[in-house]
Protein backbone atom coordinates (compact mmCIF):
# COMPACT_ATOMS: atom_id res chain seq x y z
CA UNK A 1 0.00 0.00 0.00
CA UNK A 2 3.20 2.16 0.11
CA UNK A 3 3.69 4.87 -2.53
CA UNK A 4 0.91 4.39 -5.08
CA UNK A 5 -1.97 4.27 -2.60
CA UNK A 6 -4.01 6.81 -3.45
CA UNK A 7 -3.81 5.94 -7.40
CA UNK A 8 -4.08 2.03 -6.59
CA UNK A 9 -7.32 2.66 -4.66
CA UNK A 10 -9.00 4.15 -7.35
CA UNK A 11 -7.56 1.88 -10.38
CA UNK A 12 -9.77 -0.30 -11.62
CA UNK A 13 -7.40 -3.20 -11.74
CA UNK A 14 -7.26 -3.65 -7.87
CA UNK A 15 -11.36 -4.34 -8.14
CA UNK A 16 -10.70 -8.06 -10.12
CA UNK A 17 -6.90 -7.93 -10.33
CA UNK A 18 -3.86 -9.51 -8.41
CA UNK A 19 -4.81 -7.84 -4.80
CA UNK A 20 -3.32 -10.45 -2.44
CA UNK A 21 -0.52 -10.87 -4.57
CA UNK A 22 0.24 -6.89 -4.06
CA UNK A 23 0.23 -7.33 -0.27
CA UNK A 24 -3.33 -6.76 0.06
CA UNK A 25 -4.97 -7.54 3.61
CA UNK A 26 -8.49 -8.88 4.33
CA UNK A 27 -9.69 -5.32 5.67
CA UNK A 28 -8.63 -3.79 2.51
CA UNK A 29 -10.88 -6.09 0.93
CA UNK A 30 -13.75 -5.20 3.05
CA UNK A 31 -13.27 -2.14 2.37
CA UNK A 32 -13.48 -2.40 -1.25
CA UNK A 33 -16.65 -4.36 -1.13
CA UNK A 34 -17.91 -1.56 0.74
CA UNK A 35 -16.57 1.25 -1.99
CA UNK A 36 -18.54 -1.15 -4.43
CA UNK A 37 -21.48 -0.97 -2.56
CA UNK A 38 -21.75 2.83 -1.96
CA UNK A 39 -19.71 4.48 -4.88
CA UNK A 40 -22.18 5.79 -7.20
CA UNK A 41 -22.15 4.40 -10.64
CA UNK A 42 -22.85 4.73 -14.25
CA UNK A 43 -22.26 2.65 -17.37
CA UNK A 44 -21.23 5.12 -20.25
CA UNK A 45 -20.90 4.34 -23.54
CA UNK A 46 -18.99 6.79 -25.96
CA UNK A 47 -18.91 7.34 -29.60
CA UNK A 48 -16.15 8.93 -31.73
CA UNK A 49 -12.61 8.45 -32.88
CA UNK A 50 -10.47 6.84 -30.52
CA UNK A 51 -6.57 6.50 -30.61
CA UNK A 52 -4.44 5.03 -32.37
CA UNK A 53 -6.53 7.02 -34.64
CA UNK A 54 -4.32 10.26 -34.79
CA UNK A 55 -7.12 13.57 -34.53
CA UNK A 56 -7.93 15.80 -31.88
CA UNK A 57 -11.34 14.29 -31.09
CA UNK A 58 -9.37 10.71 -31.17
CA UNK A 59 -7.12 12.37 -27.97
CA UNK A 60 -10.14 13.90 -26.48
CA UNK A 61 -12.51 11.02 -26.20
CA UNK A 62 -9.55 8.89 -24.83
CA UNK A 63 -8.89 11.93 -22.10
CA UNK A 64 -12.83 12.11 -21.33
CA UNK A 65 -13.24 8.55 -20.76
CA UNK A 66 -9.80 8.36 -18.95
CA UNK A 67 -10.96 11.18 -16.16
CA UNK A 68 -13.94 9.81 -15.96
CA UNK A 69 -13.13 6.16 -15.31
CA UNK A 70 -10.85 7.39 -12.34
CA UNK A 71 -14.03 8.64 -10.57
CA UNK A 72 -16.32 5.05 -11.54
CA UNK A 73 -13.83 2.68 -10.76
CA UNK A 74 -16.57 0.08 -10.41
CA UNK A 75 -18.37 0.96 -14.03
CA UNK A 76 -17.23 -0.47 -17.38
CA UNK A 77 -17.00 2.15 -19.73
CA UNK A 78 -18.16 1.10 -23.26
CA UNK A 79 -16.05 2.58 -26.27
CA UNK A 80 -17.40 2.60 -30.35
CA UNK A 81 -14.78 4.13 -32.29
CA UNK A 82 -15.45 5.51 -35.76
CA UNK A 83 -13.19 4.73 -38.30
CA UNK A 84 -12.28 4.72 -41.89
CA UNK A 85 -13.31 1.97 -44.51
CA UNK A 86 -9.79 1.19 -45.56
CA UNK A 87 -8.31 1.30 -42.53
CA UNK A 88 -7.54 -1.73 -39.85
CA UNK A 89 -7.08 -0.38 -36.58
CA UNK A 90 -5.48 -2.11 -33.44
CA UNK A 91 -7.27 -0.68 -30.87
CA UNK A 92 -7.07 -1.29 -27.03
CA UNK A 93 -9.56 -3.15 -24.90
CA UNK A 94 -11.74 -0.87 -24.06
CA UNK A 95 -13.14 -0.13 -27.38
CA UNK A 96 -15.77 -2.90 -27.51
CA UNK A 97 -17.17 -2.05 -30.95
CA UNK A 98 -15.93 -0.43 -34.40
CA UNK A 99 -18.19 1.44 -36.91
CA UNK A 100 -16.74 1.75 -40.71
CA UNK A 101 -17.51 5.36 -41.10
CA UNK A 102 -19.39 4.94 -44.29
CA UNK A 103 -21.60 1.65 -43.78
CA UNK A 104 -25.25 2.89 -42.82
CA UNK A 105 -26.09 -0.24 -41.55
CA UNK A 106 -23.08 -0.49 -39.17
CA UNK A 107 -24.51 2.63 -37.10
CA UNK A 108 -27.64 0.66 -36.90
CA UNK A 109 -26.47 -2.57 -35.64
CA UNK A 110 -24.29 -0.29 -33.62
CA UNK A 111 -27.70 1.45 -31.57
CA UNK A 112 -28.89 -2.06 -30.78
CA UNK A 113 -25.95 -2.85 -29.42
CA UNK A 114 -25.68 -0.17 -27.52
CA UNK A 115 -29.49 -1.21 -26.44
CA UNK A 116 -28.89 -3.99 -25.32
CA UNK A 117 -25.69 -3.28 -23.36
CA UNK A 118 -25.27 -2.23 -19.92
CA UNK A 119 -24.92 1.56 -20.97
CA UNK A 120 -27.16 4.16 -19.01
CA UNK A 121 -26.07 7.13 -21.06
CA UNK A 122 -24.19 7.59 -24.68
CA UNK A 123 -21.90 10.25 -25.06
CA UNK A 124 -21.76 11.40 -28.61
CA UNK A 125 -18.43 13.27 -29.65
CA UNK A 126 -18.86 15.44 -32.73
CA UNK A 127 -17.47 16.34 -35.73
CA UNK A 128 -19.27 16.52 -39.12
CA UNK A 129 -15.92 14.93 -40.58
CA UNK A 130 -15.70 11.88 -38.50
CA UNK A 131 -19.18 10.65 -39.15
CA UNK A 132 -20.30 9.20 -42.87
CA UNK A 133 -22.45 10.36 -45.32
CA UNK A 134 -23.66 13.88 -46.22
CA UNK A 135 -22.26 15.71 -43.76
CA UNK A 136 -21.40 12.81 -41.49
CA UNK A 137 -25.42 12.60 -41.17
CA UNK A 138 -25.22 8.51 -40.95
CA UNK A 139 -24.75 9.42 -37.03
CA UNK A 140 -28.43 10.64 -36.83
CA UNK A 141 -29.98 7.00 -37.91
CA UNK A 142 -27.48 5.47 -34.38
CA UNK A 143 -29.13 8.62 -32.29
CA UNK A 144 -32.80 7.94 -33.85
CA UNK A 145 -32.35 4.64 -32.83
CA UNK A 146 -30.97 4.65 -29.56
CA UNK A 147 -33.40 4.22 -26.57
CA UNK A 148 -30.71 5.51 -23.90
CA UNK A 149 -30.47 9.17 -22.92
CA UNK A 150 -27.84 11.16 -25.19
CA UNK A 151 -25.30 14.03 -23.87
CA UNK A 152 -23.90 15.51 -27.02
CA UNK A 153 -20.26 16.99 -27.15
CA UNK A 154 -19.99 19.44 -30.39
CA UNK A 155 -16.15 20.09 -31.68
CA UNK A 156 -17.53 22.21 -34.30
CA UNK A 157 -20.65 24.78 -34.33
CA UNK A 158 -20.27 26.66 -37.53
CA UNK A 159 -22.00 30.41 -37.64
CA UNK A 160 -22.98 30.04 -41.16
CA UNK A 161 -23.43 26.64 -41.51
CA UNK A 162 -24.78 24.86 -45.32
CA UNK A 163 -28.68 23.75 -44.28
CA UNK A 164 -27.77 20.12 -44.07
CA UNK A 165 -25.39 20.91 -41.56
CA UNK A 166 -27.34 23.50 -39.37
CA UNK A 167 -30.00 20.08 -39.71
CA UNK A 168 -28.00 17.72 -38.56
CA UNK A 169 -27.23 19.68 -35.48
CA UNK A 170 -30.71 20.72 -34.45
CA UNK A 171 -31.83 16.59 -34.75
CA UNK A 172 -28.61 15.46 -32.93
CA UNK A 173 -30.29 18.91 -29.80
CA UNK A 174 -33.73 17.08 -30.42
CA UNK A 175 -32.50 13.43 -29.75
CA UNK A 176 -30.23 14.46 -26.70
CA UNK A 177 -30.76 15.37 -23.62
CA UNK A 178 -27.75 17.68 -23.17
CA UNK A 179 -25.26 19.36 -25.71
CA UNK A 180 -21.99 20.05 -24.57
CA UNK A 181 -19.60 23.14 -25.72
CA UNK A 182 -16.38 24.24 -24.74
CA UNK A 183 -17.23 27.96 -24.83
CA UNK A 184 -19.58 30.14 -23.67
CA UNK A 185 -19.54 31.75 -27.71
CA UNK A 186 -20.40 27.87 -28.60
CA UNK A 187 -23.56 27.99 -26.61
CA UNK A 188 -24.76 31.74 -27.59
CA UNK A 189 -24.39 30.47 -31.22
CA UNK A 190 -26.40 27.24 -30.68
CA UNK A 191 -29.22 29.37 -29.05
CA UNK A 192 -29.35 32.37 -31.38
CA UNK A 193 -28.79 30.68 -35.19
CA UNK A 194 -30.07 27.07 -34.29
CA UNK A 195 -32.98 28.14 -32.45
CA UNK A 196 -31.39 25.37 -29.82
CA UNK A 197 -33.07 25.59 -25.95
CA UNK A 198 -30.80 27.43 -23.74
CA UNK A 199 -30.91 25.27 -21.21
CA UNK A 200 -30.18 21.68 -23.12
CA UNK A 201 -26.88 23.44 -23.43
CA UNK A 202 -24.24 22.98 -20.67
CA UNK A 203 -20.68 25.00 -21.29
CA UNK A 204 -17.72 22.45 -20.04
CA UNK A 205 -13.74 23.70 -20.74
CA UNK A 206 -11.98 21.91 -23.22
CA UNK A 207 -10.03 19.53 -20.76
CA UNK A 208 -6.00 19.76 -20.34
CA UNK A 209 -3.11 17.73 -18.29
CA UNK A 210 -2.95 17.88 -15.30
CA UNK A 211 0.64 19.45 -15.20
CA UNK A 212 3.07 20.96 -12.48
CA UNK A 213 5.34 23.51 -14.13
CA UNK A 214 8.51 23.71 -13.71
CA UNK A 215 10.91 26.08 -14.81
CA UNK A 216 11.53 26.29 -18.51
CA UNK A 217 15.62 26.27 -18.38
CA UNK A 218 15.81 23.27 -17.31
CA UNK A 219 13.62 21.71 -19.71
CA UNK A 220 14.95 23.85 -22.85
CA UNK A 221 18.35 21.91 -21.70
CA UNK A 222 17.32 18.65 -22.20
CA UNK A 223 15.93 19.41 -25.29
CA UNK A 224 19.27 20.73 -26.74
CA UNK A 225 17.85 24.60 -26.93
CA UNK A 226 18.92 26.05 -23.67
CA UNK A 227 19.61 30.01 -23.76
CA UNK A 228 16.95 30.02 -26.71
CA UNK A 229 13.58 32.24 -26.60
CA UNK A 230 11.81 29.39 -27.69
CA UNK A 231 8.27 29.92 -29.80
CA UNK A 232 5.86 27.09 -30.79
CA UNK A 233 2.86 25.72 -32.69
CA UNK A 234 2.08 21.97 -32.10
CA UNK A 235 -0.62 19.71 -33.74
CA UNK A 236 -1.42 18.00 -36.72
CA UNK A 237 -0.35 20.30 -39.46
CA UNK A 238 -2.65 21.03 -42.40
CA UNK A 239 -2.98 24.67 -44.36
CA UNK A 240 -5.47 25.71 -41.56
CA UNK A 241 -2.96 26.29 -39.03
CA UNK A 242 -2.07 29.17 -41.08
CA UNK A 243 1.68 28.01 -39.60
CA UNK A 244 3.13 30.20 -42.64
CA UNK A 245 2.22 33.38 -40.84
CA UNK A 246 4.12 32.03 -38.43
CA UNK A 247 7.08 31.42 -39.92
CA UNK A 248 6.84 34.82 -41.78
CA UNK A 249 7.24 36.65 -38.22
CA UNK A 250 10.38 34.91 -37.89
CA UNK A 251 12.94 37.19 -39.49
CA UNK A 252 11.68 39.98 -37.43
CA UNK A 253 11.99 38.36 -34.25
CA UNK A 254 15.12 36.96 -35.29
CA UNK A 255 16.54 40.42 -35.34
CA UNK A 256 15.43 41.25 -31.78
CA UNK A 257 16.44 37.95 -30.52
CA UNK A 258 19.44 36.32 -32.76
CA UNK A 259 18.73 32.74 -31.02
CA UNK A 260 15.19 32.94 -30.85
CA UNK A 261 13.71 29.41 -32.23
CA UNK A 262 10.21 28.77 -33.60
CA UNK A 263 9.64 24.78 -32.97
CA UNK A 264 6.50 23.60 -35.42
CA UNK A 265 5.78 20.15 -33.56
CA UNK A 266 3.71 17.66 -35.24
CA UNK A 267 2.94 15.80 -38.14
CA UNK A 268 0.47 16.54 -41.20
CA UNK A 269 -2.57 15.17 -40.21
CA UNK A 270 -3.18 11.91 -41.69
CA UNK A 271 -6.65 12.63 -43.47
CA UNK A 272 -4.80 15.00 -45.24
CA UNK A 273 -2.00 13.65 -45.86
CA UNK A 274 -4.02 11.26 -47.50
CA UNK A 275 -4.60 13.78 -50.48
CA UNK A 276 -2.13 16.01 -50.48
CA UNK A 277 0.65 14.43 -49.43
CA UNK A 278 2.82 16.14 -47.62
CA UNK A 279 3.05 19.42 -49.68
CA UNK A 280 2.16 22.16 -47.26
CA UNK A 281 4.81 20.96 -45.13
CA UNK A 282 6.96 20.66 -48.34
CA UNK A 283 6.00 24.70 -48.46
CA UNK A 284 6.35 25.41 -45.02
CA UNK A 285 10.33 24.11 -45.36
CA UNK A 286 10.57 25.82 -48.60
CA UNK A 287 9.52 29.04 -46.99
CA UNK A 288 11.77 28.60 -43.95
CA UNK A 289 14.78 28.37 -46.59
CA UNK A 290 14.02 31.15 -48.65
CA UNK A 291 13.55 33.70 -45.45
CA UNK A 292 17.18 32.22 -44.48
CA UNK A 293 15.54 30.49 -41.07
CA UNK A 294 16.52 27.78 -41.18
CA UNK A 295 18.62 27.91 -37.91
CA UNK A 296 15.45 29.41 -36.65
CA UNK A 297 12.47 27.25 -37.96
CA UNK A 298 12.73 23.72 -36.70
CA UNK A 299 10.15 20.59 -37.30
CA UNK A 300 9.31 17.71 -35.54
CA UNK A 301 7.44 15.60 -38.20
CA UNK A 302 6.08 13.06 -35.26
CA UNK A 303 2.85 12.18 -33.29
CA UNK A 304 3.88 12.91 -30.01
CA UNK A 305 3.40 11.58 -27.03
CA UNK A 306 1.69 13.57 -23.73
CA UNK A 307 5.05 13.73 -22.11
CA UNK A 308 7.33 14.79 -25.03
CA UNK A 309 4.06 17.47 -25.93
CA UNK A 310 4.18 18.72 -21.97
CA UNK A 311 7.99 18.73 -22.36
CA UNK A 312 7.68 21.21 -25.38
CA UNK A 313 4.86 23.55 -24.16
CA UNK A 314 7.00 23.50 -20.51
CA UNK A 315 10.38 24.64 -22.68
CA UNK A 316 7.92 27.16 -24.84
CA UNK A 317 8.00 31.26 -23.92
CA UNK A 318 5.62 32.53 -26.48
CA UNK A 319 3.15 29.74 -27.93
CA UNK A 320 1.30 30.79 -31.08
CA UNK A 321 -1.99 29.56 -32.99
CA UNK A 322 -1.63 31.74 -36.31
CA UNK A 323 -5.29 29.48 -37.22
CA UNK A 324 -7.32 31.04 -40.18
CA UNK A 325 -10.74 29.84 -39.32
CA UNK A 326 -12.74 32.45 -37.48
CA UNK A 327 -15.45 30.19 -37.09
CA UNK A 328 -13.22 27.50 -34.78
CA UNK A 329 -15.15 26.95 -31.40
CA UNK A 330 -12.13 24.75 -29.77
CA UNK A 331 -8.76 24.06 -29.94
CA UNK A 332 -6.83 21.29 -28.11
CA UNK A 333 -3.64 22.74 -28.80
CA UNK A 334 -4.58 26.01 -27.13
CA UNK A 335 -6.25 24.60 -24.37
CA UNK A 336 -2.78 22.49 -23.74
CA UNK A 337 -0.71 25.67 -23.82
CA UNK A 338 -3.17 27.28 -21.18
CA UNK A 339 -2.87 24.04 -18.93
CA UNK A 340 0.91 24.25 -19.11
CA UNK A 341 0.62 28.16 -18.68
CA UNK A 342 1.94 29.57 -21.68
CA UNK A 343 1.73 33.07 -22.76
CA UNK A 344 -0.14 32.90 -26.51
CA UNK A 345 -0.23 35.08 -28.97
CA UNK A 346 -3.25 33.65 -31.29
CA UNK A 347 -5.39 34.72 -33.97
CA UNK A 348 -8.75 35.92 -33.14
CA UNK A 349 -11.22 33.05 -33.60
CA UNK A 350 -14.30 32.55 -31.42
CA UNK A 351 -12.41 29.51 -29.26
CA UNK A 352 -9.29 31.94 -28.60
CA UNK A 353 -11.31 35.18 -28.32
CA UNK A 354 -12.84 33.75 -25.56
CA UNK A 355 -10.33 31.57 -23.24
CA UNK A 356 -7.48 34.18 -23.83
CA UNK A 357 -9.50 36.94 -22.51
CA UNK A 358 -8.75 38.44 -19.17
CA UNK A 359 -5.22 38.86 -20.05
CA UNK A 360 -4.64 34.96 -20.94
CA UNK A 361 -3.46 35.83 -23.76
CA UNK A 362 -2.64 38.07 -27.24
CA UNK A 363 -4.64 38.33 -29.76
CA UNK A 364 -3.93 39.38 -33.43
CA UNK A 365 -5.46 39.42 -36.82
CA UNK A 366 -5.51 36.69 -38.93
CA UNK A 367 -2.63 36.41 -41.64
CA UNK A 368 -0.43 39.22 -39.94
CA UNK A 369 2.54 37.77 -39.12
CA UNK A 370 3.92 41.62 -38.75
CA UNK A 371 1.67 41.74 -35.14
CA UNK A 372 2.69 38.28 -34.44
CA UNK A 373 6.20 39.26 -34.65
CA UNK A 374 5.30 42.43 -32.65
CA UNK A 375 3.74 40.92 -29.89
CA UNK A 376 6.17 37.82 -29.91
CA UNK A 377 9.23 40.61 -29.20
CA UNK A 378 6.91 42.29 -26.71
CA UNK A 379 6.60 39.31 -24.40
CA UNK A 380 9.96 38.13 -24.82
CA UNK A 381 11.75 41.39 -23.72
CA UNK A 382 8.53 42.07 -21.16
CA UNK A 383 9.44 39.65 -18.93
CA UNK A 384 7.14 40.70 -15.77
CA UNK A 385 3.94 41.05 -18.43
CA UNK A 386 5.00 37.23 -19.63
CA UNK A 387 5.14 35.60 -16.51
CA UNK A 388 1.73 37.98 -15.24
CA UNK A 389 -0.09 36.25 -18.54
CA UNK A 390 1.82 32.62 -18.13
CA UNK A 391 0.20 32.73 -14.39
CA UNK A 392 -3.61 33.70 -15.57
CA UNK A 393 -3.53 31.36 -18.09
CA UNK A 394 -2.20 28.27 -15.73
CA UNK A 395 -5.35 29.42 -13.31
CA UNK A 396 -7.51 28.93 -16.29
CA UNK A 397 -5.66 25.44 -16.95
CA UNK A 398 -6.01 24.23 -13.42
CA UNK A 399 -10.20 24.40 -13.52
CA UNK A 400 -9.76 23.27 -16.80
CA UNK A 401 -8.03 20.25 -15.89
CA UNK A 402 -9.07 17.19 -17.05
CA UNK A 403 -9.89 16.00 -13.45
CA UNK A 404 -12.31 18.52 -12.96
CA UNK A 405 -13.98 18.38 -16.98
CA UNK A 406 -14.08 14.73 -15.55
CA UNK A 407 -16.04 15.53 -12.63
CA UNK A 408 -18.27 18.38 -14.82
CA UNK A 409 -19.35 15.45 -16.74
CA UNK A 410 -19.98 13.23 -14.01
CA UNK A 411 -22.39 15.57 -12.63
CA UNK A 412 -23.71 16.13 -16.27
CA UNK A 413 -24.47 12.77 -16.46
CA UNK A 414 -25.95 11.52 -13.12
CA UNK A 415 -28.42 15.12 -13.27
CA UNK A 416 -29.49 13.33 -16.65
CA UNK A 417 -29.91 9.58 -15.32
CA UNK A 418 -31.83 10.94 -12.05
CA UNK A 419 -29.10 9.43 -10.23
CA UNK A 420 -27.48 12.62 -8.69
CA UNK A 421 -27.51 11.76 -4.48
CA UNK A 422 -26.36 15.07 -3.44
CA UNK A 423 -24.69 14.80 0.54
CA UNK A 424 -24.29 18.20 2.45
CA UNK A 425 -22.07 18.35 5.54
CA UNK A 426 -23.96 16.45 8.24
CA UNK A 427 -24.69 17.46 12.14
CA UNK A 428 -22.74 15.61 14.71
CA UNK A 429 -25.07 13.41 16.31
CA UNK A 430 -26.44 12.06 12.52
CA UNK A 431 -22.52 11.24 12.17
CA UNK A 432 -21.80 9.28 15.21
CA UNK A 433 -25.22 7.24 14.78
CA UNK A 434 -24.12 6.39 10.85
CA UNK A 435 -20.53 5.66 11.87
CA UNK A 436 -21.52 3.47 14.97
CA UNK A 437 -23.97 1.74 12.77
CA UNK A 438 -21.43 0.85 10.12
CA UNK A 439 -18.36 0.11 12.42
CA UNK A 440 -20.54 -2.75 14.11
CA UNK B 1 5.64 27.43 -9.79
CA UNK B 2 2.59 25.09 -9.96
CA UNK B 3 0.19 24.70 -7.34
CA UNK B 4 1.77 23.02 -4.17
CA UNK B 5 0.05 21.80 -1.03
CA UNK B 6 0.80 23.03 2.32
CA UNK B 7 -0.22 20.36 5.42
CA UNK B 8 -0.58 21.48 8.67
CA UNK B 9 -0.75 19.61 12.15
CA UNK B 10 -2.71 21.04 15.46
CA UNK B 11 -4.91 20.02 17.78
CA UNK B 12 -9.12 20.84 18.12
CA UNK B 13 -9.55 19.63 22.10
CA UNK B 14 -7.90 16.26 22.04
CA UNK B 15 -8.26 15.39 18.55
CA UNK B 16 -5.61 16.19 15.74
CA UNK B 17 -6.20 18.05 12.73
CA UNK B 18 -4.51 18.03 9.36
CA UNK B 19 -5.24 21.07 7.68
CA UNK B 20 -4.65 20.77 3.89
CA UNK B 21 -4.18 23.96 1.37
CA UNK B 22 -3.92 24.27 -1.94
CA UNK B 23 -4.44 20.95 -4.64
CA UNK B 24 -4.46 17.31 -3.44
CA UNK B 25 -3.84 15.71 -6.80
CA UNK B 26 -1.40 13.55 -8.40
CA UNK B 27 1.68 15.43 -7.41
CA UNK B 28 1.06 15.94 -4.05
CA UNK B 29 -1.23 13.95 -2.10
CA UNK B 30 2.13 11.97 -0.95
CA UNK B 31 2.69 14.80 1.43
CA UNK B 32 -1.47 13.76 2.42
CA UNK B 33 -0.25 10.34 2.84
CA UNK B 34 2.99 11.47 4.88
CA UNK B 35 1.16 13.29 7.38
CA UNK B 36 -0.96 10.30 8.01
CA UNK B 37 1.21 7.74 8.42
CA UNK B 38 3.42 9.73 10.77
CA UNK B 39 0.26 10.56 13.58
CA UNK B 40 -0.46 7.02 13.50
CA UNK B 41 2.94 5.84 14.11
CA UNK B 42 2.74 8.39 16.37
CA UNK B 43 -0.24 6.60 17.96
CA UNK B 44 -2.31 9.16 16.81
CA UNK B 45 -5.61 7.05 14.96
CA UNK B 46 -8.50 9.65 15.60
CA UNK B 47 -8.21 12.44 12.92
CA UNK B 48 -9.83 15.22 11.38
CA UNK B 49 -9.18 16.41 7.69
CA UNK B 50 -9.43 20.20 7.43
CA UNK B 51 -10.33 20.49 3.60
CA UNK B 52 -11.93 24.25 3.79
CA UNK B 53 -8.38 25.83 2.08
CA UNK B 54 -8.62 22.80 -1.10
CA UNK B 55 -8.92 24.40 -4.31
CA UNK B 56 -9.62 20.87 -6.22
CA UNK B 57 -8.94 17.43 -5.86
CA UNK B 58 -8.68 14.61 -8.40
CA UNK B 59 -9.26 10.48 -8.21
CA UNK B 60 -5.36 10.45 -6.53
CA UNK B 61 -6.18 12.13 -4.23
CA UNK B 62 -9.46 10.53 -3.47
CA UNK B 63 -7.28 7.75 -3.29
CA UNK B 64 -5.29 8.99 -0.50
CA UNK B 65 -8.22 9.76 1.78
CA UNK B 66 -9.61 6.27 1.37
CA UNK B 67 -6.16 5.26 1.64
CA UNK B 68 -6.21 7.48 4.99
CA UNK B 69 -9.72 5.85 6.18
CA UNK B 70 -8.06 2.80 5.80
CA UNK B 71 -5.00 3.28 8.06
CA UNK B 72 -7.24 4.71 10.77
CA UNK B 73 -9.70 1.94 11.05
CA UNK B 74 -6.72 -0.41 11.02
CA UNK B 75 -5.58 1.59 14.05
CA UNK B 76 -9.26 1.06 15.58
CA UNK B 77 -9.25 4.77 15.17
CA UNK B 78 -11.89 7.49 12.85
CA UNK B 79 -11.50 9.85 10.68
CA UNK B 80 -13.64 13.01 9.69
CA UNK B 81 -13.31 15.47 7.29
CA UNK B 82 -14.00 19.17 8.33
CA UNK B 83 -15.25 22.34 6.05
CA UNK B 84 -14.85 20.87 2.92
CA UNK B 85 -14.41 23.35 0.22
CA UNK B 86 -17.40 23.24 -2.28
CA UNK B 87 -15.78 22.21 -4.86
CA UNK B 88 -13.99 19.39 -2.90
CA UNK B 89 -17.81 18.56 -1.46
CA UNK B 90 -18.94 18.21 -5.66
CA UNK B 91 -16.41 15.98 -5.86
CA UNK B 92 -17.24 13.48 -2.76
CA UNK B 93 -20.80 14.26 -3.21
CA UNK B 94 -20.79 13.07 -7.39
CA UNK B 95 -18.11 10.22 -6.76
CA UNK B 96 -20.62 8.99 -3.45
CA UNK B 97 -17.69 9.12 -1.24
CA UNK B 98 -19.62 11.51 0.98
CA UNK B 99 -21.20 8.17 1.80
CA UNK B 100 -18.10 7.10 3.36
CA UNK B 101 -16.30 9.92 4.85
CA UNK B 102 -18.09 12.18 7.81
CA UNK B 103 -18.38 15.35 7.00
CA UNK B 104 -18.48 18.08 9.24
CA UNK B 105 -19.09 22.14 8.92
CA UNK B 106 -15.92 22.63 11.16
CA UNK B 107 -13.20 21.09 13.33
CA UNK B 108 -14.88 21.63 16.78
CA UNK B 109 -18.23 19.48 15.52
CA UNK B 110 -15.61 16.98 13.87
CA UNK B 111 -13.44 16.40 16.86
CA UNK B 112 -16.37 16.48 19.40
CA UNK B 113 -18.08 13.53 17.19
CA UNK B 114 -14.26 11.45 16.96
CA UNK B 115 -14.19 12.20 20.89
CA UNK B 116 -17.72 10.77 21.25
CA UNK B 117 -16.76 7.84 19.16
CA UNK B 118 -13.44 7.15 21.15
CA UNK B 119 -14.83 6.82 24.63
Amino acid sequence: MKGNEGKRLFDKKIVSGSREKEGWKPSDLKMFKSLREVLNKVNIAYIGTYPPTECGIATFTRDLVSSISKYTPFCDPIVIAVGGESDIQQYPKIVKRQVPKSDLQAYLDTADFINESQASVLNLQHEYGIFGGPDGEYVLSLLERVRIPIVATLHTVLFSPSPNQKRIVQRIAELASAIVVMVKMGKDMLVDCYGIDPDKVVVIPHGVPNVHRVPSASVKKTLGIQDRPVISTFGLINRGKGIEYAIKAMPAIVEKFPNAVYLVLGETHPGVRNYEGESYRLELLQLVAELGMEKHVLFNNRYLTLDELINYLCATDVYITPYLNKDQICSGTLAYALGCGRAVVSTGYLYAEEVLSEGRGVLVDFKDSDQMAEKAIELLTNTAVREQMESRAYAYGRRAAWFNVGIDYLDLIHSICGNARTFTMKSASQVVESQTVRRR
Amino acid sequence: MGPDLDVSVYKSGDISVIGLSGDVDTFTCAKLRDAVAQLIDAGVSWVVINMSAVDYIDSSGLGTLVGALRRVNESQGGLAISNAAPQVLKVLNITGLSKVFALYQDDHQAAVSLSEMKN
